[in-house]
C-alpha cells in the first residue's frame, strides 16, 4: 500500500513517514500544499494524509480540487484544528476521516488500514485466499497450519495482490502501490520480489497462487 | 436615602404646595378686599342718603325717617345703627333706640368723602361707620337742586341766617358682615390645602413611578444578559429619550466587551491550536521510537528531535507569557545605553549553529559606535524573535543580512519564499485567523512578530515589516530612536 502524507512539520513528516513504512507500507511525504497537490494528480495513491493548514495551498483546496477530478483516493484529514465545524467542513466536502492533532500514531495507522479496507470493499481485516490466510492488522501470513515469515517489502507486495485477488496486477501497479518515489520502475526489482514471495508461499503440496501473465504482469488466486 | 423617586415627589410636591399656599393666600386676599371695598360703598352711599333726609325746619333739625317711624328706611335692625348730632350740641338729636348713647363715635367727613372709621359696639361686635359732617342748607340746597326745586321750601332758604343749627354730624354704622363671610371661605381654603397637598403627592407618586418604570426594566433587561452569549444588546425601541444615550453607551460597552472576549477566546484557541502540532510531534516520535527495539543510534537522534521540538515549545510558552504579562502591564523597564555593535553579534551566537546546518551566510553591516539607551533585556528578545524568523524562512544557503545605523536603526532581511503578502499583512497580529496556508513555522513567526511589536511599543520604538517582491526578500525594520 502506498500514502501520501501532506504535513510541513518536519518531526511529524519523520516520525508518522517511519511509523507507515514499518507496517510496509509506502509513503510519499509532500512539504507543501503545491508539492502535496502535484504528487496526489499524477501517482496512485492508497491513502492521503492531508494537513489542512500548509504553505502555498490550504488542504481543504487540495481536497476540493482532488474531488472535482473526481479522484477517489481515500483522504484522511489530520489536523489540529478540532472545532465540530471544520471537522464537518472537511468530510462534507469528500474527507473519509478526520483526526485531530495530537493523536496516537497507532490510531492513525489502525485508521489507514481501515480505509485502505474500505477502499477495495473488504470489511474483514483477515483476508482469505484458498487456504493462504493474511491478518493485516497482526501483518501475519499462514497457509495452512503454516506461519510464513516474510520481509516488510515481500508483505507489502503480498498485501497488495491479496487486495486486488484474481485482478491482472501490471509491474507499474505494483510498482506504484507498493514502492517510494524515487527508483526507476522500469528495473526489474518488481520481479525479483514476486519471485521471493511465490518461492515462500510455496508449500509441498499445494496449488501454486501467483500465476505470471507473460508481458502484462500477475494475478493473486486459487486456480481451480 | 439618595432617591431619585423621593428627590422627585418631595420636591414636586413642596413646590406645589407652596405655590398652592401662595395662590389660595393671594385668592383671600383679594376677595377680602373687594368683600371690603363692596361694604365700605354701600355704608357711604347709604350715610350719604339718609344724610339728604335730614332738613331743616325752622331752626329745627327735622329729620324725615323720624316722621314715619322711627327706623331710617333699609334699615335691619341688630345691624345697621345711626345717631345725629347737632355740631354744637352734646346730645344726639337722633340716635337708634337699640344703641346706647355714646356708643357710637363723633366725627365727619363732607358728601364727597364720608369719613370712615372701625369701631367696637357693646357686645364685642365689630363695626363699621362712616361719618358726615355738613351743612343743612347747603345739605338742602344740594337736595333742592337734584330734585329741581318746586319753589314749595323756599322759605326755609331765605332763613339761611341761622348758623347754630346748620351743622349736623350723622354717623352710619353696620355691623361688620363681611367677617363671617371671610371666616366661611378661609375655612374650606385651609381644609383644602392639605388636602390637595396629600392627593397631590399621591398623584406625583404615581407619575413619577410610571415614569421611572423603564429604569427598572432597563435594570431587568441588564440582569438577563448572559456573560457568554454573544450578540446581546439591550433593546433602544420604547425607551423613553433620558435613556437612549445611557442605553446606547451601554450596548457600545457590551459591544466593546465582547470584542474583547472574542479576541481572549480566538488568542486562547489559537494557542492551544499553536501548541497542538508541536505536542504531536512529540507524541509521534516517541511513539514510533519506542514501537519496536531500536538501536543506541536511533534513541539517540529521537531524544535529540523530541528535545529539539520541546525547546521550540518552550520558546513558544516564553513568548506568550512575555506577551501575556506586557498586556497585563506589570512591566519594568531598566533602560541603559545599549551598544548596538556589541550586543547584535552576541545575540547572534545562539543561532549559529542552527544557521550553519542550514548553510545561511550572514551579512553584517553594522555602523560601528551605535548605542541606543533602552531596556536591553526586551530589546534582546525583540533582536532574537527576528533573528529566529531569519533562520527559521532564509531558504537553505541563503543569506541573512543584519544592518544598523546611527539613527538607531535596526534591520534584518531574508528571502523567505514561504511568506506571501497577506502573512505579511497580518504579520504583527498574535495568529491570523481563518488563513488555512499557514505552516506551524509561520505561526511561530507571528506569534514572535506580535510579542517584537508590543515590546517595541513599551520601549517608545517602531517595528514594521515589508516583503519586497519579487525576490521575496521579508525585511523587518526596528526604529529604536
Amino acid at each position: 500500500m502506498k500514502v501520501l502524507f501532506v504535513e510541513d512539520y518536519k518531526p511529524l513528516q519523520k516520525s508518522v513517514a517511519k511509523a507507515i513504512r514499518e507496517i510496509g507500507w509506502a509513503v510519499d511525504v509532500a512539504p507543501d500544499g503545491e508539492e502535496g497537490l502535484w504528487f496526489a494528480e499524477n501517482h496512485n495513491y492508497d491513502v492521503i494524509i492531508l494537513d489542512l493548514m500548509l504553505p502555498k495551498i490550504p488542504g481543504l483546496s487540495i481536497l476540493a480540487r482532488l474531488r472535482e477530478s473526481e479522484n477517489a483516493t481515500p483522504i484522511l484529514i489530520l489536523t489540529a484544528k478540532d472545532a465540530v465545524e471544520d471537522r464537518m467542513k472537511g468530510l462534507d466536502m469528500g474527507a473519509d476521516d478526520y483526526l485531530v492533532k495530537p493523536f496516537f500514531l497507532g490510531e492513525l495507522i489502525s485508521r489507514l488500514k481501515a480505509l485502505v479496507r474500505r477502499s477495495y470493499n473488504q470489511k474483514d481485516p483477515i483476508m482469505r485466499i484458498g487456504n493462504l490466510e493474511i491478518n493485516t492488522s497482526a501483518r501475519r501470513v499462514r497457509r495452512g497450519e503454516q506461519d510464513i515469515e516474510l520481509t516488510a517489502r515481500e508483505y507489502a507486495l503480498l498485501e497488495y495482490l491479496a487486495r486486488r485477488e484474481g485482478q491482472l496486477v501490471t509491474r507499474t501497479d505494483i510498482w506504484n502501490h507498493t514502492y517510494e518515489n524515487y527508483g526507476d520502475s522500469g528495473s526489474n526489482v518488481v520481479d525479483v520480489y514476486v519471485g521471493y514471495l511465490r518461492k515462500k508461499l510455496h508449500l509441498p503440496d499445494m496449488p501454486s497462487l501467483i500465476h505470471t501473465r507473460r508481458g502484462q504482469g500477475y494475478v493473486l488466486q486459487e486456480e481451480k | 436615602m439618595h432617591s431619585l423617586r423621593w428627590k422627585l415627589v418631595v420636591g414636586i410636591l413642596g413646590g406645589i404646595t407652596l405655590l398652592l399656599g401662595a395662590a389660595g393666600t393671594a385668592a383671600y386676599f383679594v376677595i377680602k378686599q373687594r368683600l371690603y371695598s363692596e361694604f365700605d360703598r354701600n355704608l357711604v352711599q347709604r350715610t350719604v342718603l339718609l344724610a339728604s333726609m335730614i332738613e331743616q325746619d325752622a331752626g329745627a333739625i327735622k329729620i324725615e325717617w323720624l316722621e314715619s317711624g322711627d327706623s331710617p328706611p333699609g334699615h335691619q335692625r341688630g345691624i345697621d345703627y345711626f345717631s345725629v348730632w347737632p355740631k354744637e350740641g352734646r346730645e344726639p338729636v337722633a340716635a337708634s333706640p337699640d344703641l346706647e348713647p355714646g356708643s357710637l363715635p363723633r366725627f365727619g367727613g363732607s358728601f364727597a368723602r364720608p369719613e370712615l372709621r372701625d369701631v367696637m359696639l357693646p357686645g364685642g361686635r365689630r363695626a363699621r361707620c362712616a361719618g358726615i359732617e355738613f351743612d343743612l342748607r347747603q345739605g338742602l340746597r344740594d337736595e333742592r337742586e337734584d330734585e329741581d326745586a318746586d319753589g314749595r321750601d323756599a322759605a326755609p332758604s331765605a332763613s339761611a341766617a341761622t348758623p347754630v343749627s346748620t351743622m349736623v354730624q350723622v354717623v352710619i354704622a353696620k355691623v361688620d358682615t363681611v367677617a363671617p363671610t371671610l371666616a366661611a371661605i378661609r375655612r374650606p381654603l385651609l381644609a383644602l390645602w392639605p388636602a390637595c397637598a396629600i392627593l397631590g403627592g399621591v398623584i406625583i407618586w404615581l407619575i413619577v413611578r410610571q415614569s421611572l418604570r423603564p429604569l427598572n426594566q432597563l435594570k431587568v433587561q441588564i440582569g438577563s444578559l448572559e456573560e457568554s452569549a454573544s450578540g446581546q444588546r439591550i433593546a433602544l425601541s420604547q425607551q423613553p429619550a433620558e435613556l437612549e444615550p445611557v442605553t446606547r453607551e451601554l450596548n457600545r460597552l457590551l459591544e466593546r466587551v465582547e470584542q474583547a472576549l472574542l479576541r481572549e477566546r480566538t488568542l486562547t484557541s489559537n494557542v492551544a491550536h499553536e501548541l497542538r502540532t508541536p505536542i504531536a510531534g512529540l507524541l509521534s516520535t516517541l511513539e514510533v521510537t519506542l514501537n519496536r527495539l531500536r538501536s543506541p543510534e536511533d534513541y539517540r537522534e529521537s531524544a535529540g528531535e523530541c528535545f529539539e521540538i520541546a525547546k521550540r515549545m518552550n520558546w513558544l510558552v516564553n513568548n506568550l507569557l512575555s506577551i501575556a504579562r506586557i498586556e497585563a502591564g506589570n512591566v519594568q523597564l531598566q533602560n541603559q545605553e545599549v551598544s548596538i555593535e556589541s550586543v547584535l553579534p552576541e545575540w547572534w551566537k545562539p543561532f549559529e549553529t542552527r544557521a550553519g546546518e542550514r548553510g545561511l551566510h550572514v551579512d553584517w553591516r553594522i555602523e560601528p559606535g551605535v548605542s541606543v539607551a533602552t531596556d536591553p533585556e526586551f530589546l534582546r528578545v525583540v533582536v532574537t524573535n527576528l533573528f529566529d524568523n531569519a533562520v527559521s524562512y532564509a531558504p537553505e544557503g541563503g543569506t541573512i543580512r543584519i544592518e544598523a545605523n546611527s539613527e538607531g536603526t535596526v534591520l534584518v532581511a531574508n528571502q523567505a519564499l514561504a511568506l506571501n503578502a497577506d502573512v505579511i499583512n497580518h504579520a504583527f497580529d498574535p495568529f491570523w485567523r481563518n488563513n488555512e496556508s499557514r505552516d506551524a513555522q509561520v505561526a511561530h513567526a507571528g506569534l514572535g512578530l506580535k510579542l517584537c511589536k508590543k515590546i517595541v511599543e513599551l520601549l517608545g520604538g517602531r517595528i514594521s515589516a515589508q516583503l519586497k517582491e519579487p525576490e521575496r526578500l521579508f525585511v523587518v525594520q526596528l526604529e529604536m530612536a
